[in-house]
């Protein structure tokens, strides 16, 4: 069988084409081959000398895929027969992915050491991950997106249970590891559907071979639904949650940190990869299901982080209502709906990540310190650090003139423009409800302590990371522009595509 | 290099804001000290350049919001009108935060760097709200000064009656925001833009209903900012801010925000002719009741409060019929002698060990004679007797108000006005002769009060001289002389046209009146054993020895007065106790039971904390993976739903 | 496009039909004379001495999963040997790529510790 497909289907594949297709997914590449090295490097050195080298190595290959994906800029086209693709939404994500494991990198770096982990494996998983993401961002085919959501899934079970000492972080890994294969096959099993009643797992092919006839037809539903309720997972939407507050609350902190933009980017440009450019003609349907995932997640992420007295929860139920706002963009749809989807993950890398680094700050030798009440005062034990961590609270809660506000801003508009007022309006009253929760961190923080209480010492790694993340929360509020206009780049060739 | 100017006016006090806020309760005093006024100061000098270069222009640094139709760029608009408002409000706020220097010294460091960290954003927030070029960030400015108004008015929040003071004018200026975001919503919806001169150039087009819809809803926000009947009740309470505060934000600069609004669209007023009278009303009835109320307060700032409203009245009557620059002249005579008015009794008031009851002073012209000085200088201005800065500019809109005619509100406004302005007289005389004349009070807190250092005595001086001479850049309300103020604002707002055959006369009568009340004050407030002998007794002699109280002749007219008409009574009445019921109610019917009752069975159905027992979040695997086939259950009977439907 | 399932249905039904005759004909049918001996429990003919669900050492599976992770990634090389011809050098190349990665992996493996037994 084999056999007779090779014979028939004529291949010639010439070294320029392989060179150009190496070049398309080089951002890609660069991570992979810094894994390698540092892999090997980890056998090879002493031990004391395998973290910071094995640090450095990863920056260099994230800097390296930063300056590929950003050559790549209006230059992308489709490589390995369509397999990949960079053009600049997916650029975008890897741009993305790039800066966030840069900066999940200094923000970990003393972590590792101070809670005496092992450095050189972290490293290795971390960039496994971000090849992942990057993976999802490419893709331009059904089975290349499994391939990247697994490779960033399996990468990060691992790294969920990274506190080996730690029962939470065990108990972490496991549930994280069974309801990410649960969802993981509910994806498959929904790609399998689509690719039997389209007959390609293209992308652009999916799209062209829709029809008048298709929104009957049982097994592309079937399809859709299965494959939403696995990326509503991957999001961290309701009903499809529960995880979310479980991992991110086991898993020590800088994972957390790194997952928690890290999954919620990745799914969302597998979302808007696979729907909004593989399934324009069956918008009504996914937006509908999508509708259905959105609302329930700002409602059940809002009010349930009301009660948190964890702050990894908390962020965690924070994070499950953000991605019902992101929904809204997608749902909208539209290169506006897009562009204020990517414009608000870029916010949410800053603003979310920032928040999280803090949080690893605060973590001693023995475990996180993620309970509410150890922030209190942050602002007189580091002033730094506490008026940052108001700056992410009241970024994430959408106040102006911050990053977060305008991120909400562009996504509600598409959403109102594309005739999802009703979205619209729960997403606004639940941002409402949404600034209690926040808030009562803002208090915590400014709640004068004893004096006492010993000041905190900042590593200067992850105090340039955290100090990055405010200005850009700040500055990105006051000239969007900037962003946004990369954002609306990003946008462009999906929704040429035939976006929803 | 002018676009870059108003960014630099903007940038010296938000830096030196940030400054104070960051390390401000660490650093020396000194430093403080030169951050503080210095940011105000160096706003200053810059606003001072571009007045000498004349740059003026609207100038776009980027696009903030370009969502549809909504569009808002980031633009700074220096006109002739936002450069006289600039020039008042930086060069009085650096009069008013270096006396602050000596004023706030009682306080610890962080109380100190406190103060002027709120003072810096203040005049930024100020400094915005006339600099926007769009009504995005005019509402920005706006809200930013009320904001740094609640910080101060609650400065010492130790004291219960300062947060309750500054919630009080929290709310009311919250309520003037949501008329300004209404009103900017209306103006949206019928021209799609966010820039004035966008807005304004598309007004001729426009159905006039809106317009006047859109101009009441501006009116709203300029009483509130502006104490105007009937959003004036913050305003007295107001003054449990420290001293400087009530000088810069409560009597020279923020409270004025409103006659600046009006000035700012006169091109709506200009079409909306109702909203326009309304304003020239609500500024005469202000003007009137604040005068009559100021007759019976006991505390001196109060006073001080009340005239201040009724003086922002007189601006609104005029920005009312139209004569913007004699609205913006009265502006600047006023930030002038109210802000001596407030600092020199803020001098008195360090001096009496911060009692403000002027009826335990007496006698402090002998042992405070600069302040004294001053406080005279202040008090004659405000009374308006020739040739003090407030004679001149009362006298115009008084006069304008005469001789507009074809506007039936203007003589009416005019009338109130007059009458107005007979009460200023007797209530500044009644003020002054009590709190510095006669014997010392055998209550007063301090038998030897000590005259304020040099650092709080310097601005109040300067403010005086200018007090005194600032009149004759505008001599127009005798029909003489220059008119500087008119020439310079006539680009941003046009000239006010009116024929007025008696200006010499009316002005000239309404001042005798005035003070003539002024000294008739000395017969009611002085008593008799304290006169000095000298002509003014003999005067007394002729006329009335000691007159009876005119409280004791209508019992009724002072409670009347005393309880400030009412206002807050009615307030507490028609909104707060209706209010408190609906909340108390509502929290029994309807909070506890359905929003509690959900809040709580949510959070207790997907909290976690403490092992609390809960249905989905329970931490086993098995009930995360019924829920998850649940809700993929439930997506697939929506997707069923949505696909048998279409 | 459903109706091109349906002979399958009948399929499914008629098997599950057949079976669930057989074992209730067995049960019905089938002699029933339990004593002592017959109930006990047996395991290949012998009494058993542990219970059954005992645990196996954690080091069985990791064996386990390492042999079936190489054992997978070998199964690539039969499309990779039946396209050959097509690939020419780049896929040699390729080939020595995709081996190094394997043989980094293994390096890893081994140099960790992850084959000892003990």
């Amino acid at each position: 069988m084999v056999l007779i497909a090779a014979a028939t289907y004529s291949v010639s594949y010439s070294a320029d084409q392989a060179w150009s297709d190496l070049q398309q997914v080089s951002p890609i590449a660069a991570v992979v081959v810094a894994l390698l090295v540092a892999m090997v490097l980890d056998l090879v050195l002493p031990r004391r000398a395998q973290g910071p080298v094995s640090a450095a190595i990863t920056v260099i290959g994230l800097l390296a895929s930063l300056v590929a994906a950003l050559l790549l800029i209006d230059r992308g086209h489709t490589a390995y027969y369509q397999f990949a693709v960079a053009d600049n939404f997916a650029v975008f994500f890897d741009v993305l992915f790039a800066v966030l494991g840069i900066l999940a990198v200094a923000v970990s770096h003393a972590y590792l050491a101070r809670r005496n982990f092992l450095q050189a494996e972290f490293y290795v998983l971390l960039l496994a991950a971000t090849a992942g993401q990057m993976v999802i961002a490419q893709a331009n085919s059904l089975v290349s997106i499994f391939l990247g959501l697994e490779l960033l899934s399996i990468a990060l079970y691992v790294m969920s249970g990274f506190a080996r000492q730690d029962f939470r972080s065990q108990e972490a890994a496991v549930k994280y590891l069974l309801m990410g294969g649960f969802a993981s096959a509910f994806v498959l099993y929904g790609m399998a559907l689509v690719y039997g009643a389209t007959g390609t797992t293209l992308i652009p092919a999916i799209a062209k071979s829709l029809g008048p006839g298709s929104s009957t037809n049982a097994l592309l539903l079937l399809g859709i639904l299965l494959m939403g309720v696995g990326f509503a997972f991957k999001v961290s939407a309701a009903p499809f949650q529960m995880w979310t507050p479980d991992v991110y609350e086991g898993a020590p902190m800088p994972v957390t940190a790194f997952m928690s933009v890290g999954t919620k980017a990745a799914a969302f440009a597998m979302i808007v990869r696979v729907f909004a450019t593989g399934l324009p003609g069956l918008s009504g349907e996914w937006a509908a299901l999508l509708a259905f995932v959105a609302a329930a997640s700002m409602i059940v992420g809002n009010l349930a982080a009301i009660a948190q007295s964890s702050v990894k929860r908390l962020l965690a139920y924070s994070g499950i209502a953000q991605a019902g706002y992101v929904l809204v963009g997608v749902i909208a749809g539209g290169a506006d709906g897009q562009a204020s989807v990517l414009f608000y993950l870029a916010a949410y890398l800053v603003m979310n990540f920032g928040a999280f680094a803090i949080m690893v700050v605060l973590a001693g030798p023995d475990g996180d310190r993620d309970r509410i009440g150890d922030l209190d005062g942050l602002v007189y034990r580091n002033p730094v650090l506490g008026v940052l961590m108001t700056v992410f609270m009241l970024s994430l809660a959408g106040f102006p003139p911050s990053v977060g506000f305008m991120g909400k801003f562009f996504l509600f508009a598409a959403g109102v423009h594309h005739g999802f007022t009703w979205l619209v309006v729960l997403a606004v009253l639940m941002s409402v409800v949404s600034v209690y929760y926040y808030f009562r961190v803002v208090i915590h923080i400014w709640t004068p302590v004893e004096a006492a209480e010993r000041r905190l010492r900042l590593p200067a790694a992850a105090g340039l990371a955290i100090v990055a993340a405010g200005v850009l929360s700040v500055a990105l509020g006051i000239v969007p522009a900037a962003l946004f206009g990369l954002a609306q780049a990003g946008a462009v060739p999906v929704a040429g595509l035939g976006g929803g | 290099m002018s676009a870059a100017l108003p960014l630099l006016i903007l940038g010296f006090p938000i830096v030196g804001a940030v400054l104070l806020a960051g390390r401000g309760w660490r650093w020396p005093r000194t430093l403080t000290k030169l951050v503080g006024p210095g940011a105000v100061w160096l706003s200053f000098l810059v606003v001072l350049a571009a007045f000498y270069t004349s740059s003026y222009g609207d100038f776009t640094y980027w696009r903030w919001i370009k969502s549809g139709p909504f569009d808002v760029p980031m633009n700074l608009q220096l006109d002739h009108l936002s450069l006289f408002m600039c020039l008042v409000i930086t060069g009085v706020g650096a009069l008013i935060t270096t006396y602050a220097v000596g004023y706030m010294g009682h306080e610890d460091d962080p109380s100190y760097a406190r103060f002027f960290c709120y003072m810096d954003v203040f005049v930024f927030s100020m400094l915005l709200l006339v600099l926007a070029g769009n009504f995005v960030f005019l509402i920005v400015g706006w809200a930013g000064v009320g904001l740094s108004s609640y910080l101060l008015i609650g400065f010492y929040y130790w004291r219960p009656s300062a947060v309750v003071a500054a919630r009080k004018a929290f709310v009311m200026n919250v309520v003037g925001d949501v008329g300004m975001i209404l009103g900017t919503f209306v103006l949206f919806f019928q021209v799609h833009a966010t820039t004035y001169s966008a807005v304004f150039k598309a007004i001729p087009r426009q159905d006039s209903g809106a317009l006047e819809l859109a101009a009441f809803l501006f009116l709203v926000g300029a009483i509130a900012k502006s104490a105007q009947i009937p959003l004036h009740t913050w305003l007295p309470d107001a003054m449990e801010g420290p001293t400087p505060v009530s000088a810069l934000i409560h009597a020279a600069t923020m409270v004025t925000a409103g006659v600046y609004l009006v000035g700012r669209l006169h091109p709506l007023y200009d079409v909306a002719i109702y909203a326009h009278a309304a304003v020239a009303l609500i500024g005469a009835v202000s003007a009137l009741v604040a005068a009559s109320i100021a007759i019976v307060q006991t505390d001196i700032k109060r006073v001080l409060a009340y005239s201040t409203m009724s003086q922002i009245g007189y601006m609104f009557v005029a920005v009312g019929i139209g004569a913007y620059s004699a609205a913006f002249f009265h502006l600047l005579a006023h930030a002038f002698f109210k802000a001596l008015l407030f600092m020199s009794a803020g001098n008195v008031i360090h001096a009496m060990d911060d009692n403000q009851d002027m009826r335990v002073y007496g006698g402090l012209w002998r042992q405070l004679r600069p302040t004294s000085i001053s406080f005279l200088v202040g008090s004659l201005a405000l009374v308006g007797v020739i040739p003090f800065v407030g004679f001149w500019s009362k006298e115009l809109i008084l006069g304008s108000a005469f001789s507009a005619g074809g506007n039936p509100v203007a003589v009416y406004a005019w009338g109130i006005g007059f009458l107005t302005a007979l009460l200023t007289g007797f209530y500044t005389g009644r003020m002054w002769w009590l709190a510095f004349w006669g014997q010392p009070s055998e209550r007063r807190p301090v038998a030897h009060p000590h005259e304020a250092p040099r650092v709080m005595l310097v601005p109040v001086i300067v403010l005086a001289v200018l007090s005194t001479v600032g009149g004759f850049i505008q001599t127009t309300a005798l029909g003489l002389g220059p008119h500087l103020v008119d020439d310079f604002l006539a680009p941003a707002v046009g000239v006010f046209k009116a024929e007025n055959p008696f200006a010499l006369v009316l002005g000239i009568t309404t001042m005798l009146l005035a003070a003539l009340l002024f000294l008739t004050a000395y017969l009611f407030y002085v008593p008799l054993g304290e006169r000095v002998a000298g002509f003014w007794d003999r005067l007394a002699e002729v006329s009335v020895s000691h007159p009876r109280p005119w409280s004791a002749r209508f019992p009724r007219l002072q409670l009347l007065l005393e309880r400030k008409l009412y206002f807050d009574e009615l307030y507490d009445a028609v909104f707060v106790r209706p209010l408190d019921w609906l909340a108390v109610e509502g929290e029994r019917f309807f909070d506890v039971p359905v929003v509690e009752g959900s809040l709580s069975g949510v959070a207790t159905l997907v909290q976690d904390s403490a092992g609390g027992l809960s249905w989905v979040e329970n931490g086993f695997f098995r009930r995360y993976a019924l829920v998850f086939m649940g809700g993929a259950v439930l997506a697939g009977l929506l997707l069923v739903f949505i696909a048998s439907r279409g | 496009m459903i109706s091109d399932y349906v002979p399958l249905l009948i399929f499914l039904v008629i098997s599950f039909l057949v079976v669930g005759a057989l074992v209730t004909a067995s049960f019905l049918i089938g002699p029933s004379k339990p004593n002592q001996r017959k109930l006990q429990v047996y395991e290949s003919g012998i009494v058993p001495t542990t219970p059954a669900r005992h645990r196996l050492s954690v080091r069985f599976y990791l064996t386990a999963m390492l042999f079936i992770i190489f054992d997978v990634e070998a199964v690539f090389f039969y499309p990779w040997a039946v396209l050959l011809h097509v690939l020419r050098w780049y896929g040699i190349a390729e080939m020595f790529v995709f081996m190094l990665v394997l043989l980094v992996a293994l390096a890893h493996i081994w140099r960790k510790g992850g084959l000892e037994w003990e």
